[in-house]
């Protein structure tokens, strides 16, 4: 898992929230290896090893997903749907970063599997802490998978403006949350 | 009144109005007929029974004289007047042939008599009877003996002292051949023959009676309906009196058992007797009566029938009414499919007809109205994602500027960006509080039975939590609980609560106050602060969208919330209103219909 290429998917088609999203992480040194990708139907084939990713491994997937919901072409929530309900892909977490509020777009994504949920504010400030908190969350968990439940609780304590749902502990989450 | 009522009243009084009118008329009718009726027959009746009576005494009289004229009679009188002689043989076998071969032979053969007698003309002595016990005993102070010696004489119904008994008694001279009065005969008559004369054939009435009343007033004739009365009953009747003062005809009178009667009464003056013939009213005017009962039978059987017709007539008539009042009802509550089946081609059918394509109206604008929602929903979805992120990147970038360039910029610079950063942030609530008012709009409320003052309570506690740095004095009075949806009350009370804690901020101690008032339909709640108030003046605006009557300056805020409450409030079909005074602070009331 060391050997990955890509630690953090970014699925963003606003240019300048990207912009901002990876100076965020730059500042984080988390830049490195993250991969943006701007359209819906792109970001599928690079997941699913499809189109011009076809020859990239599957197994070699991101340790999470950052996904906007309103994409080109293919909207996030399909996206969503498909790395769920996928066998291969289910295990990598998956947050939603959205603008919308409506109590709708929210029940929707936690239907569709989503680990957490992150509405975008206007003031980038407390936009980045949430990014960045639930960015090191979530790699350190799919790092080890272990006791998610207390890495869980300790970084969600901290990320104060990140909403992470009843789906956030995965496997667990029956128990747990 | 319902209409199956009313229509059922309608048929009962047009049918029984006049059938009632014909029953009277009828009834009227038939009490006249009987009256009449009952009138002639009495009056025939009285009339048979007088002649009757005449026929019989007449005969009794026209026996009485042929007997006398019998010349064994008259012999034998002779002999039995004659003075001082009775002890002879002679006379001792003239009484014993008259009476034994001739009187007792006579009053055997049903004659009629009970007692034949022969008076001496001259002091009226009984020289010879069948009853022994008045032989030679006078009478002649009777007027049967002063009048016998003149002609057949009838004396009436009297009380005979010596007899101790009723008596009526014939008398008839017997005279020799050359016509000298020799001696009077006289007979007493059998009064029971002339009761059952009166009563002959009135067995089959059950109070129809004649009798016959003397010039004492006494009745002589045994009353069939009070037996004993003869010669023992004085009778005062008005039917009597008239007979007796000589006159004749028929009239309605209280008898001598004190019953209302008809009655016929005539006088006849040869035997100075007055005879009567009655008949209880209620006798007579029982067919009248039956009638009637049979009328008011009928009529009710009529009027049973009749509204059991009208009922079933009704039914045909608001059978369909009801079932396009339910229909509209279901469609009232919502159900939109709802259209209603009435075949006929009657108003009532059109009604339906114009109410289905009222229907159809209605569903297409309600879809329409769908439709047209739908988008605003699209709309509200795009500006709450589109328009923000623009602001999100003139934010950010900003931010980069201060961050990464900020030591190239003098303050003034800086203060320009941090101006930017600001109003970007507030231009971010203003579309968050926009959207939250749209979008109250459009969702759906979800109806419970609220109570309020723990919605109240928790709206205050939050509020506390967001100005935790005031001072403030709170008092809950008593909220009734009101059916509503508790989320959405529970946004009034924060905003209006967090309106009073805003506006009082100048105040060292803010005091805010929450009741109700309940009145007949509704219940009216209000939050009252002590807060810089506002100017009446300027009522109307307070609860426009990004109506403010404070500069922001002095107090921030979008302008929205008041606008929420009102939407909120409009949405449960209450009201608000507020009231207040500049610096003297305000209340803001609203109302919330009490529903079952």
């Amino acid at each position: 898992m060391y050997e990955n290429e890509v630690e953090i998917l970014l699925v963003e088609d606003n240019q300048e929230d990207a912009e901002l999203t990876l100076r965020a992480f730059r500042k984080h040194n988390l830049a490195n290896k993250v991969k943006v990708i701007s359209d819906g139907e792109e970001a599928m084939d690079y997941i699913f090893t499809e189109g011009e990713y076809a020859d990239r491994e599957i197994s070699d997937r991101p340790r999470v997903i950052f996904l906007d919901l309103k994409l080109p072409k293919v909207s996030g929530n399909e996206i969503l749907k498909r790395i769920k309900s996928d066998e291969r892909t289910k295990q990598t977490p998956v947050v939603v970063l959205t603008s919308s509020k409506e109590d709708k777009d929210l029940s929707e994504c936690y239907e569709n599997g989503a680990n957490s949920y992150i509405v975008k504010p206007v003031d980038f400030d407390k936009f980045f802490k949430s990014v960045v908190q639930l960015g090191l969350y979530w790699m350190v968990l799919n790092e080890a998978p272990v006791d998610g439940k207390l890495i869980f609780v300790a970084l969600s304590m901290r990320a104060s403006s990140a909403r992470t749902g009843k789906y956030g502990c995965r496997e667990d989450k029956d128990t747990y949350c | 009144m319902k209409l199956t009522a009313k229509l059922t009243l309608l048929f009962v009084l047009l049918t029984t109005l006049p059938l009632s009118l014909v029953g009277y008329l009828a009834f009227t009718n038939g009490q006249r007929t009987i009256h009449q009726n009952t009138v002639s027959l009495l009056v025939s009746i009285n009339n048979l029974k007088k002649a009757n009576f005449i026929d019989w005494i007449e005969n009794k009289k026209d026996r009485l004289s042929l007997f006398a004229k019998r010349p064994l009679i008259v012999e034998f009188s002779r002999i039995l007047v004659s003075p001082g002689n009775k002890n002879t043989v002679e006379w001792q076998n003239a009484s014993r042939k008259v009476t034994d071969e001739h009187f007792k032979v006579s009053i055997e053969g049903g004659g009629g008599f009970f007692e034949l007698m022969i008076l001496r003309p001259g002091d009226g002595m009984i020289v010879s009877s069948t009853d022994e016990r008045n032989k030679f005993k006078y009478r002649e102070d009777q007027p049967f003996f002063k009048k016998g010696r003149e002609g057949t004489y009838v004396q009436n119904a009297y009380y005979s002292l010596s007899m101790g008994q009723a008596l009526v008694t014939v008398s008839t001279p017997i005279k020799d051949e050359k016509g000298n009065l020799v001696a009077v005969l006289a007979g007493n008559l059998n009064l029971d023959e002339i009761t059952s004369i009166m009563m002959q054939g009135s067995g089959l009435t059950r109070t129809k009676e004649t009798y016959l009343v003397n010039k004492f007033n006494f009745m002589i004739t045994e009353s069939r309906l009070k037996p004993g009365s003869l010669m023992r009953r004085a009778i005062y009747t008005e039917g009597a009196k008239k007979a007796l003062s000589g006159k004749s005809g028929v009239d309605q009178y209280t008898d001598y058992r004190g019953e209302q009667v008809f009655g016929a009464y005539s006088w006849l003056p040869e035997y100075e007797l007055a005879i009567l013939t009655e008949i209880d009213v209620s006798e007579a005017i029982a067919p009248v009566l039956a009638f009637r009962n049979r009328m008011i039978t009928i009529l009710i059987l009529v009027i049973l029938l009749v509204a059991l017709i009208g009922i079933a007539v009704s039914r045909t008539i608001t059978g369909p009414i009801r079932k396009l009042m339910t229909g509209i009802e279901e469609f009232g509550r919502g159900v939109l499919d709802k259209r209603i089946d009435v075949p006929s081609a009657d108003e009532i059918g059109q009604l339906a007809d114009t109410f289905n394509r009222m229907a159809d109206e209605r569903k297409r604008v309600e879809e329409e109205l769908q439709k047209i929602n739908k988008e605003l929903e699209g709309f509200s979805y795009s500006v709450s994602h589109d328009l923000r992120a623009p602001l999100r990147a003139v934010s950010g970038f900003s931010n980069v500027v201060l961050e990464d360039y900020g030591d190239q910029l003098d303050d003034e610079g800086k203060r320009y960006l941090n101006l930017i950063v600001k109003n970007t942030s507030k231009m971010g609530n203003l579309i968050d509080d926009l959207l939250k008012f749209s979008r109250m709009g459009r969702t759906d409320m979800a109806f419970s039975t609220v109570d309020m003052k723990k919605v109240a309570m928790s709206a205050c506690k939050d509020m506390k939590l967001v100005y935790d740095d005031r001072e403030i004095e709170m008092s809950l009075n008593s909220l009734p609980s009101i059916r509503g949806d508790s989320k959405l009350l529970h946004q009034v009370f924060s905003n209006l609560i967090s309106n009073a804690m805003k506006y009082t901020e100048r105040e060292e101690v803010g005091k805010i106050e929450i009741g109700s008032k309940i009145l007949k339909d509704y219940v009216t709640y209000f939050v009252k602060d002590n807060g810089v108030g506002f100017d009446m003046k300027y009522v109307h605006k307070l609860f426009g969208v990004f109506q403010r009557l404070h500069s922001e300056k002095d107090f921030e805020g979008t302008g929205v919330g008041l606008a929420l409450v009102q939407k909120i409030i409009h949405r449960h079909g209450g009201n608000v209103w507020a009231e207040g005074k500049v610096n003297e602070g305000a209340t803001f009331f609203f109302s919330l219909p009490v529903k079952e």
